[in-house]
Order: structure tokens, then C-alpha cells, then sequence
């Protein structure tokens, strides 16, 4: 049995931890503060083309089996192109990493070569004071009865990017231009892979913002069709207050279990 | 392991006929289709795509390739595999195999996050087995691969059969070849 003091003294110390985590959690609370959605991210899709057609998408995510991930499905069906999208993003309240990412096809139907802007992100939670990121990309280019072209429009073919509020800040671009790939008729040749921030993730960037996006910008040979896969992951690290707050919880818990 | 099995037949978009040289056609069956192994374990998947032949009942020659991208979602690593030994890619004339590609295939390993695509097989311009295809004759590419649990794969693949007039015919169009420039000759 305890003595009165040693009771005491375990009040005290139960009372000064209880204080240290409901300081931690709202220290914690305040550096998850200014976020997006949490739970199931919004996933906002456009394509465009240089004759003038252009078409959006605004899937809903579904739970894909992978740990806090979510699975989207689009078609984006327009004079001159088909599309479609097979992607992932992740919901960042849960463990500070976004993984947007997927495959992606296009056809270009027209009977000239064109420009594709293709641009889809995800909202995550703004979070942290910087990020660590990294992506990659690859895909293979099928040609039609007369050839296939796979080209870059002047810029990069790819790059990932951050949004936080109106700003949007370019993380890193690969393929970068003068780019090409080409097919023989009715032929398959590789885009050979290319990354950044391997290992992924490992480039240091901004803060997590409100959304996270991936831009590919190309040219496509006429009746071509381009089949990418690729991944953008930005991994949250959070603000030293809130590390402290942690530190402080563990510290608590800690001489708890001790005592 | 689980086995997935796709089952495709698309008579308009898949299928092209144009001409090639004077009467000669080509038959063309394209894949291009995404595989997301949202499951935690290794998937087994066999993709079946078919087309009919434009025109047939003459000698035949064909072409095919196959290519695929990688891309590692969950950050362990993703790996595109044999099944086992099978080819991973098999052109078929009514289901039966006339051409394979990869195979053997050593598995396919890509790094955490990463994506890569693979070096592409190739075949090309080669007489059909028994050389010809009957008139009715279905085209088909079949796919036999593994992926890793939460990975993903595009495969583009193509498989073109080109129609080249019988012997028969080609000795007419030289003989009547020749006559018309025997004709001019005269003149």
C-alpha cells in the first residue's frame, strides 16, 4: 500500500500529463488548422486539346482496399480525343501523406497531330511547414496505321505541383523538352520511366497545401494513343510545435507507464 | 492468388482494315487496358481481346507487339510476372496460338513509388503458321501476367495481320504487268 505522500505525488504527476496532452493536442489541433477536406479527397479532372475540345471530370472517390487510399474512375469523351483515368489519392488526415497517382489513356481521334494538357489533383490537408515529395512517370505509346509520335510541346511533359489557396507551386517537372518517342504502324514503344525525390519521398518542398496535382502537357501523333502511368507523393512533416507537443505526450506516457 | 479473367470483343474500335499496296488489307487487334490490383495479395489476371479478320482466305503475313508501365502505388515496391512460364503475350487465329512474346519473362521489379515501363516485344512481318487465315477468322491477343498487391499496369499490345493476294493472283497482275508494257513497248 501507498504511503499518503507517494498517493500525493501521483495525483500531482497524473494531473501535470493530463495538462502536457491536452496541451500537445492543441498544439497538434492548431497545426492541422487551415485544412481541406478531410476523409474522402475531391478529385477534380480536365483535358484540353489544341483544336479547341475540352471536357472535365469530378469522380467520386471509393475506398480501394489499400489503407486510407480511395479509388477514381473517369471518361472524358470529346471531338478530336478519348480519354480515361484509373487513379488513387489518399486521405491525408490520417497519416500526413498524399499519394495521387494512376494510369492514364489517351486517344487522340482527330486526323492531325495535337496538343494535350491534361491536369488532375486531389485536396489533401494543409498541413506541417515543408514536405518531403517525389514522383515518377512511364507509359507507352501504341501507333496507328501510319506511325506514332510522342512529343513535349515546348515544356516538360510532366510536372507535379502543390496548391494552397489561388498559389500554385510548381514541386518538379520531368520529361523534360525537347522530348520525343516514336512508333512504327500499328507498333508499341516504351517512354522510359523517369523520377524525382527518390527515394521517393525524399526531395524537401513546401508545406502540404490544400491540394496536390500532377500537369502533362504533349503532343500526340494523329489516331496515336499514349497509355502513362505515374505518382506524385508528398509526405507532410510537421510544424516544430507540433513535434514538441508529441514529444511531450510521449514523455507523459512514458513516465506513466514507469510510475 | 486469385485469377482475374477479362473477356473482349470490340468489333468497332478495335478492329481497323486499311489498305496496303493493291489488294492487300490489314487486320488490326489493339489492346490498351489498366489493371489496378486493389487486393493485398499477388493477382493473377488473363485478358482476352479479339477482332475479326477484315478479308481472309488468302495468304497471310503478321506483325505484333507488346509493351507495359509499371507503377508502384503503396510504396513497397510493385513486380509484373510470368504466370507459370506461360507467355505473357500469345496472338491467337480462332484461339489458337500463332506467335508468342515473353517469354520466357523474368519478373519485372520496380522501386518504391517508381514507375517504368518495359522494353517492348516485338515481331514483324512474319508468314502466318499454315499460310493463311480462314475468312472468318477471329484475331485475339491473349494476356497472362501477375501484379503485386496494389500496383498498377497499362498494356499496350498489338497484334496486325496483313493480307497479300494468293500466287495465283500475283501471277496475273505481273502477266497483265508485263502486257501493258509490252503494249507501250510497241507503241
Amino acid at each position: 500500500m501507498n504511503s499518503p505522500d507517494v498517493v500525493g505525488n501521483e495525483a500531482l504527476k497524473r494531473e501535470r500529463s493530463e495538462m502536457q496532452f491536452c496541451l500537445a493536442s492543441t498544439v497538434v489541433a492548431a497545426a492541422i488548422a487551415g485544412s481541406a477536406l478531410a476523409g474522402i479527397p475531391t478529385m477534380q479532372i480536365s483535358v484540353s486539346s489544341s483544336n479547341g475540345s475540352s471536357g472535365t471530370a469530378s469522380p467520386i472517390g471509393t475506398a480501394n482496399g489499400n489503407p486510407d487510399q480511395y479509388s477514381y474512375t473517369a471518361t472524358i469523351n470529346q471531338p478530336g480525343f478519348l480519354s480515361n483515368f484509373s487513379l488513387i489519392a489518399a486521405d491525408t488526415s490520417v497519416a500526413g501523406r498524399e499519394v495521387l497517382g494512376g494510369s492514364i489513356q489517351l486517344i487522340n481521334t482527330s486526323s492531325s497531330v495535337q496538343t494535350f494538357t491534361i491536369d488532375f489533383a486531389a485536396s489533401t490537408l494543409a498541413q506541417g511547414t515543408s514536405s518531403l515529395t517525389g514522383g515518377s512517370v512511364s507509359g507507352v505509346l501504341t501507333g496507328s496505321s501510319d506511325g506514332g509520335l510522342f512529343a513535349s510541346a515546348g515544356s516538360s511533359i510532366w510536372s507535379a505541383y502543390i496548391q494552397t489557396g489561388a498559389n500554385r507551386t510548381t514541386i518538379e517537372s520531368l520529361l523534360a523538352s525537347p522530348y520525343s518517342v516514336t512508333a512504327l504502324p500499328d507498333q508499341v514503344s516504351s517512354i522510359p520511366g523517369e523520377a524525382f525525390g527518390t527515394p521517393i519521398p525524399s526531395q524537401p518542398s513546401i508545406a502540404m497545401g490544400d491540394a496536390a496535382g500532377i500537369r502533362m502537357v504533349f503532343q500526340l501523333g494523329a489516331g496515336d494513343q499514349v497509355d502513362l502511368t505515374t505518382v506524385f507523393v508528398i509526405q507532410a512533416i510537421p510544424a516544430p510545435g507540433a513535434v514538441a507537443g508529441l514529444a511531450l505526450v510521449g514523455a507523459g506516457m512514458r513516465r506513466r507507464r514507469r510510475n | 492468388m486469385v485469377s482475374v479473367k477479362f473477356l473482349t470483343v470490340n468489333l468497332v474500335a478495335m478492329t481497323a482494315a486499311i489498305g496496303i499496296g493493291s489488294g492487300a488489307s490489314a487486320s488490326v487487334v489493339t489492346i490498351s487496358q489498366t489493371f489496378f490490383n486493389s487486393s493485398n495479395a499477388t493477382r493473377t489476371y488473363s485478358f482476352y481481346q479479339y477482332a475479326p479478320l477484315a478479308s481472309g482466305a488468302v495468304a497471310s503475313v503478321m506483325s505484333g507487339s507488346v509493351s507495359a508501365t509499371v507503377t508502384d502505388l503503396n510504396g513497397n515496391g510493385a513486380t509484373l510476372g510470368a504466370v507459370n512460364g506461360l507467355a505473357m503475350y500469345t496472338a491467337t487465329v480462332n484461339d489458337i496460338a500463332v506467335r508468342t512474346l515473353w517469354q520466357p519473362f523474368s519478373a519485372f521489379n520496380v522501386g518504391q513509388f517508381l514507375s517504368q515501363s518495359t522494353t517492348p516485344g516485338v515481331f514483324v512481318n512474319e508468314v502466318m503458321p499454315g499460310g493463311a487465315t480462314a475468312s472468318d477468322a477471329l484475331l485475339g491477343i491473349a494476356l497472362r501476367f501477375t501484379l503485386s498487391a496494389g500496383d498498377t499496369v497499362s498494356f499496350a499490345s498489338t497484334f496486325t495481320v496483313i493480307n497479300v493476294p494468293v500466287p495465283g493472283a500475283l501471277a496475273l497482275l505481273a502477266v497483265s504487268g508485263a502486257t501493258g508494257a509490252g503494249r507501250r513497248r510497241r507503241r
